[in-house]
């Protein structure tokens, strides 16, 4: 077992174990100044490289670092100095003596902290990690797919070369460190522990970091840095992520990002892209707190539409990069929605869909065919034709042919007039109370038209009318209320019938035959208050109301 | 007019129909409110305009039997029918919570005799279907009717019960399939929602789309699972005229009844779509309306005519009688009979208004679009190999007897196509000129002689067939591109402008080659 250990000495002195055959072979015994500038200079390569990488994702971090009064930090220096300090095994390090080391006051150690923990931190955890992984594997380092890690080991091996020399320097707090390869004898801890131990499902989850790694990483170790990753720098990782959502929010309309694919091709698409990111971060995140709870409720009532099982996604979670697809969309019209197929997360916004499940459909029928057998009461009562005997008496009168209109003139003194109409009425009507027969009373003819009026009285009328009209400027008034306290012998029925058949017909009768008037047509409410009081209230229309129609503002 | 019809020569069984018209004088009186759109007197003036026109004369008339609770509970949840049944305008303040839960009370009010107006109507559909299973009519009537938008556990949109899907739920008994077209300006959410999983019944809505009550109908939307593609929305945008409107409906319901060879078709003619509705804002024509119905009835399949919404009423009246004349196939004239509601139709007095000159925002190219995707859904299902319309009755159970029958059933379905020719359905020059008297037509008194064509015809048709399957078991694979469409390749109405050619007319043409190709 080779790697980063840690190793309980009888002493009980902590020290600290790098073992590293290859390069331990190759350690030089001296590790002069100029060893030290090339040391330097890989580091600050090194660093660049990993800046670079990173610089995306994370906050700004100018180079060379300034604290205090505008003093620079020496990076490497700094990175020495804690390292020395690390591998000693000291579990807090005294960031005072950390700034004497690197020429600062020692108040100044809260600011290097920061430095550190901004520049050169994880770093550090990424060196460690790629040496630690290619010892452990013994990859090959190869130089076109891993450039970076290379360069990493090299670092890493000079750094201990130059630790493990300088060691005299090391101040009374550090503990003397020393290589050793006999690390059997000794009790041995594993350093990454914490790491490797990421719970599976919390791995799983968090796939997208992972992802997010690998493509700062090089290919090949990409499995093994998905185990090794801290959870500090997952939450690094996010941050390229939040970027983007951050400036989606700002404004969605934004070219920079472009458009969504259709759902349905979404995993055709590489992680790599921040769109896919996020979805797969909020389905992860989302399959973590709500899979439980939601889909139970889901399979026992099935509110939802099926096409949410489709695949893994829940319309819930894609809210937020609908809003984008839809304010890009705005323009989004027919021919558009044509030329995309039906997905059920395409046009959820505001569209309302079909739902499906045992409390929508319908339980059909077994097909009977000639088993066919109803319920005579479904043939209805039959009215007409007559019956025979009473056939026999109506077919003697004559009649008109079928789908005959009116005639062009009559001998009326003043054709068209209230008088001559119901004159004509009334003949039309003795004409087709013969016709008809019984079933001019069971179609309750003798109901139909201003005859209604007939069982009315003219003081009846008049307040019917007064009644009515009163409404007419207080629109929430409910006129029938009042009908109905005035008219008790009458019954609800009466009262409707006379409103259709005797008071709307007049009224429109009169606005007919007065151009003054004007039409006003059988809408009640036209003249007697918006359809909103038409319960006796000022009420909103609900959203989901079939009066609310942007076509017809005023109904609304 | 124009010729593409699948209808019959006008001459011998085109211009007749055998009609069953359901009427309860009662629903007049139902009030759902102080200024309410909806206003059941609309059926009144149909009625009193249909008897002055002397169109009764010439159907059945029969006054519905109430639908009884457990007829409602056949679709709709038994805590929904009960819940009806007993609310009253002065018991709701009680069930607050269940007006909410059933979405009762804003739209859909509580009003005096709620429930006995919900059986009425639905007495009226359900009694059409029946009326149509027995054979009893060819067409039948319930303009009470329609009421689209009701779902099983809750009202919508005026609707509390879904007096359709309860129509649609008695003529599968003797139906294999079912198509409902629905054309009321709304889409028809309610019925589309009831059947969205099964292929027995296919829906067709052409609605207004995009902010409109009730939001459904995207083109999109076509169905799930086994249902997948037997549910077609068209949407359409404000202004629609009569010669846009066709433009979509005949090419549409063409390969619809080609393609999925309904055995009775529900037609709800809600009349919000007409020019100047109080809700609708769409811009058609009576005449425009009835051509749809017209259309329907030319394929000489079953076909239940239902109303729905309406909301001007003279028009509502107005548009139900000319489609019953349109059912009948007799003409009436534009100078309205004097009648007892003549002066809600002033200051005209006519029968048809002209529409306004309001803007279409219906583009040549969205249309073209929409028609281009539906007939594009359409031929999915023509050619998805799970689709099996001759052969297997899914999933019943049947002795061989039923078999046969299901069988002639069949025959009889592709003898009314395919019998429907090509002539011009002329209503006009074919009105009837004199009233015939008490005329009913019997169903049995059918005409020898087409009788006689209908058995020629049929063989053909059942090479057809026979074709159909073959080609399907060699095409399964690689069919999705629809390219190399069995049968119908050739009659594919799709994406053609001109969709003049009826496909009926195709299968007579095509037979014979097919016959030989078979040899």
């Amino acid at each position: 077992m080779a790697g980063w250990l840690k190793r309980v000495d009888g002493s009980g002195g902590v020290q600290e174990s790098f073992i590293t055959p290859q390069k331990f072979e190759k350690a030089e015994p001296f590790f002069d100044l100029e060893s030290k500038r090339k040391l330097e200079c890989e580091f600050n390569e090194c660093l660049e490289v990993f800046l670079k990488q990173t610089s995306d994702i994370s906050c700004f971090r100018p180079l060379p670092p300034v604290i205090g009064e505008g003093q620079e930090v020496d990076l490497f220096k700094l990175y020495i100095a804690v390292r020395k300090r690390i591998e000693c095994g000291k579990d807090e390090i005294s960031w005072s003596l950390v700034a004497r080391d690197c020429g600062f006051d020692s108040k100044l150690g809260a600011a290097l902290k920061l430095v550190y923990d901004k520049y050169l931190d994880e770093l550090n955890s990424w060196v460690r990690k790629v040496v630690c992984n290619i010892e452990d594997e013994n990859i090959e380092v190869r130089d076109t797919s891993v450039d970076f890690s290379s360069l990493l080991v090299k670092l890493e091996s000079g750094m201990k070369e130059f630790l493990s020399l300088d060691q005299v320097n090391i101040e009374k707090d550090v503990d003397i460190v020393k290589f050793s390869d006999d690390d059997g004898k000794n009790e041995i801890m594993e350093l990454s522990v914490d790491v490797k131990s990421v719970d599976p499902k919390l791995r799983d989850g968090n796939r997208i970091v992972n992802a997010n790694v690998s493509k700062n990483q090089c290919g090949d170790d990409r499995v093994k840095y998905e185990d090794l990753v801290s959870r500090k720098r997952k939450r690094g990782c996010y941050m390229g992520m939040l970027n983007w959502v951050r400036k989606v929010a700002k404004d969605p309309c934004d070219p920079v990002i472009g458009i969504l694919p259709q759902r349905n091709t979404w995993k055709h698409y590489e992680s790599e892209l921040e769109w896919k990111q996020i979805l797969l971060a909020r389905e992860a995140m989302l399959l973590r707190m709500n899979a439980t709870s939601q889909q139970s409720i889901w399979q026992k009532k099935q509110l939802m539409h099926p096409s949410l099982y489709d695949d893994q996604y829940s319309s819930e979670k894609l809210r937020s990069s609908q809003r984008v697809v839809f304010a890009k969309d705005s323009s989004c019209n027919t021919l558009e929605r044509l030329n995309s197929e039906s997905s059920f997360s395409d046009y959820q916004g505001d569209a309302k869909r079909i739902r499906v499940g045992p409390l929508f459909q319908a339980d059909l029928p077994q097909l009977l065919g000639s088993n066919y057998e109803s319920d005579s009461k479904w043939l209805g009562t039959r009215i007409w034709p007559l019956e025979k005997v009473e056939q026999n008496k109506t077919s003697l009168i004559e009649r008109d042919p079928i789908g005959k209109g009116r005639q062009e003139s009559c001998g009326c003194q003043f054709p068209g007039s209230v008088e001559c109409v119901r004159f004509h009425i009334k003949e039309k009507k003795i004409k087709v109370k013969l016709e008809l027969g019984s079933a001019f009373y069971n179609w309750k003819f003798d109901g139909m038209g201003e005859e209604v009026a007939l069982t009315w009285t003219k003081e009846e009328e008049k307040k019917f009318e007064k009644i009515v009209k009163s409404n007419r400027l207080s629109s929430e008034k409910y006129f029938w209320e009042e009908l109905f306290k005035f008219f008790p012998r009458k019954g609800r029925e009466a009262l409707v019938s006379y409103y259709f058949n005797v008071f709307l017909l007049q009224r429109r009768g009169k606005q007919n035959r007065d151009s003054t008037l004007g039409i006003e047509s059988d809408d009640e409410e036209s003249e007697y208050g918006p359809v909103s009081n038409r319960f006796g209230r000022i009420s909103d229309i609900s959203p989901g109301s079939i009066f609310r129609s942007p076509k017809k503002s005023r109904l609304n | 007019m124009d010729t593409s019809g699948n209808s019959l020569p006008s001459g011998s069984d085109g211009s007749k129909r055998k009609v069953c018209y359901f009427y309860d004088s009662e629903v007049g009186n139902y009030y759902y409110g102080q200024g309410h759109p909806m206003k059941p007197h609309r059926m009144r003036m149909t009625h009193a305009l249909l008897t002055q026109y002397g169109l009764l004369d010439h159907m059945h008339v029969l006054k519905p039997n109430p639908a009884r609770e457990k007829d409602l509970c056949r679709f709709h949840a038994d805590d929904y029918v009960y819940f009806l049944r007993r609310v009253t305008p002065d018991s709701q303040q009680e069930l607050l919570k269940h007006l909410k839960r059933f979405n009762v009370g804003e739209d859909c009010p509580v009003f005096d005799g709620l429930y006995s107006f919900c059986q009425t109507y639905t007495g009226g559909s359900i009694g059409g279907a029946v009326k149509l299973n027995h054979g009893h009519c060819d067409i039948a009537i319930n303009w009470s009717g329609g009421l689209h938008h009701a779902k099983k556990c809750e009202a919508s949109g005026f609707c509390y019960v879904n007096d359709i899907v309860l129509a649609i739920l008695e003529l599968l008994k003797t139906h294999e399939r079912v198509l409902y077209v629905d054309i009321d300006i709304h889409h028809g959410d309610g019925v589309e929602e009831a059947f969205y999983i099964t292929d027995r019944v296919m829906t067709v809505s052409f609605h207004k789309f995009g902010d409109y009550f009730p939001g459904t109908g995207d083109i999109r939307d076509i169905g799930y699972g086994k249902g997948k593609y037997y549910a077609l929305n068209v949407p359409l945008d404000d202004g629609i005229d009569d010669e846009s409107y066709q433009s979509l409906f005949k090419p549409i319901m063409s390969k619809v009844m080609e393609v999925y060879r309904p055995g009775a078709v529900v037609l709800q003619c809600g009349a919000d779509s007409l020019s100047g509705d109080r809700l609708g804002c769409f811009n058609l024509s009576v005449k425009g309306h009835a051509e749809c119905v017209r259309f329907m009835r030319s394929f000489n399949v079953p076909l239940l005519l239902l109303g729905g919404g309406g909301y001007t009423i003279r028009n509502v009246a107005r548009c139900w009688c000319y489609e019953t004349s349109v059912a009948l196939g007799v003409e009436i004239e534009d100078k309205m009979p004097q009648n007892e509601y003549i002066d809600y139709f002033g200051p005209e007095y006519t029968l048809h208004v002209a529409p306004s000159n309001m803007e279409n925002k219906n583009s040549r190219e969205m249309l073209d679009g929409i028609r281009a995707k539906l007939l594009d859904y359409l031929s999915k299902l023509q050619h998805a190999p799970s689709v099996q319309f001759q052969d297997n009755p899914p999933e019943t159970q049947f002795s061989e007897e039923n078999e046969d029958e299901d069988n002639k059933d069949e025959d009889n379905k592709d003898e009314r196509i395919v019998v429907d020719s090509d002539v011009n359905l002329d209503y006009e020059s074919n009105a009837a000129t004199g009233k015939a008297k008490m005329e009913i037509v019997e169903p049995e008194a059918k005409d020898q002689n087409d009788v006689m064509a209908i058995d020629e015809l049929a063989r053909e048709v059942e090479s057809t067939v026979i074709d159909t399957k073959n080609s399907k078991d060699s095409t399964v694979a690689g069919e999705a591109d629809g390219d190399d469409a069995p049968v119908y390749q050739d009659s594919n109405v799709a994406g053609e402008a001109d969709g003049d050619d009826a496909p009926a007319h195709h299968v007579t043409e095509k037979s014979p080659i097919d016959e030989m190709d078979q040899l």
